[in-house]
């Protein structure tokens, strides 16, 4: 019995948690579909800074980045009854994000983040291992601002393709499963985008560590 | 807010400026940003809020025609189709062509109203 309300003791805050989480995203759902727009105030609120760095990520433009911010929480306005609140309100949100930009860069030069991806050829293909899902990344470990512009410089150096997983992942926190959602891609694509775009940046890191402590 | 220079100083200054945005030292631009947005999102639910409203009372005014219809205008209109079948007023053609005469005036005249009264408000 002792070890039942051990084991009960350890869940029982995760679960309030998510289960806090759950009532949170049904009354945000709620709220969409009344398009309130006292809610919308305040998702826009919350959500202003890691949506713009998302889009600032992906496009690599502020005013095209700026654009899209705005397009986006018109469309969470206008199509808000389509999300029924059983995932987290921020994995629908970015997948939003990213259908607009697709259907921007679609329009513009007929062709796709998709197609874009496509260009990954060889290097998408699933990993035979496994990438641990709640490793602490290499951004947690960096904190400064300092630290933060490199990490972000040497994502801005990715192929959009790892760099977005990259973004999802270690600055949104969304879990790989999330991910798969948001880039409609299967998951062991996601760990294999995850796994390549690290060894991509690690290097990159690496040098402009290297650089600074020749500096210092 | 400004960076670090050892970070950025040998980078593009557009680069250096997406840099800035990305790593959250541009917390005042995005709040310009979001404030615009916002601004632009309520306006919208305000108008998406009057179209709502708009097209409300549009289902109620049919629905109050439909019934003033049903129990005004349907039972009269019965009674007269009944009176002409049963004294046999409608038998010839010259008969048939002077209701239908008078039902198409009665039909134009309608939908002229009815568009006068709809460009009126």
């Amino acid at each position: 019995m002792g070890t039942v309300s051990a084991i009960r003791a350890l869940f029982t805050p995760a679960s309030a948690t998510e289960e806090q989480v759950r009532q949170e995203n049904l009354a945000v759902a709620e709220g969409l579909k009344r398009q309130d727009a006292g809610l919308l105030d305040q998702l826009i609120v919350r959500y202003q800074h890691r949506l713009l760095r998302y889009l600032l990520f992906l496009t690599g433009n502020r005013e095209q980045a700026e654009d899209l911010f705005q397009e986006v929480w018109m469309r969470v306005l206008t199509r808000g009854t389509q999300f029924n609140g059983k995932s987290r309100f921020e994995t629908w949100l970015f997948t939003i994000a990213r259908n607009l930009l697709i259907d921007q860069r679609r329009k513009r030069t007929m062709s796709s983040l998709d197609e874009l991806f496509e260009a990954g050829g060889e290097d998408d293909r699933p990993l035979a291992f496994e990438v641990p899902d709640h490793e602490p990344g290499p951004f947690d470990r960096m904190s400064s601002v300092e630290d933060r512009e490199q990490i972000a410089a040497a994502l801005l150096q990715l192929d959009t393709l790892y760099r977005e997983v990259l973004v999802l992942r270690f600055h949104e926190d969304l879990s790989l499963e999330e991910i798969a959602k948001v880039t409609h891609a299967p998951l062991s694509t996601v760990k294999s985008r995850l796994y390549r775009g690290m060894a991509s940046i690690k290097p990159r890191l690496e040098r402009t560590q290297n650089r600074r402590s020749e500096v210092v | 807010m400004s960076s670090s220079g050892s970070a950025l100083g040998s980078r593009k200054p557009s680069q250096n400026d997406l840099i800035e945005a990305v790593s959250g030292l541009q917390g005042d631009r995005d709040r310009i940003s979001a404030t615009k947005t916002r601004r632009v999102v309520m306006t919208s639910a305000g108008v998406m809020k009057d179209q709502r409203a708009g097209r409300k009372k549009v289902r109620a005014w049919a629905i109050a025609a439909t019934l003033v219809v049903f129990f005004i205008v349907a039972p009269p209109i019965w009674w007269l189709a009944e009176t002409l079948v049963e004294e046999q007023h409608l038998t010839t053609f010259g008969e048939i062509a002077i209701w239908g005469f008078f039902s198409i005036t009665a039909l134009l005249g309608s939908a002229l109203l009815a568009g006068w009264l709809r460009r009126k408000s």
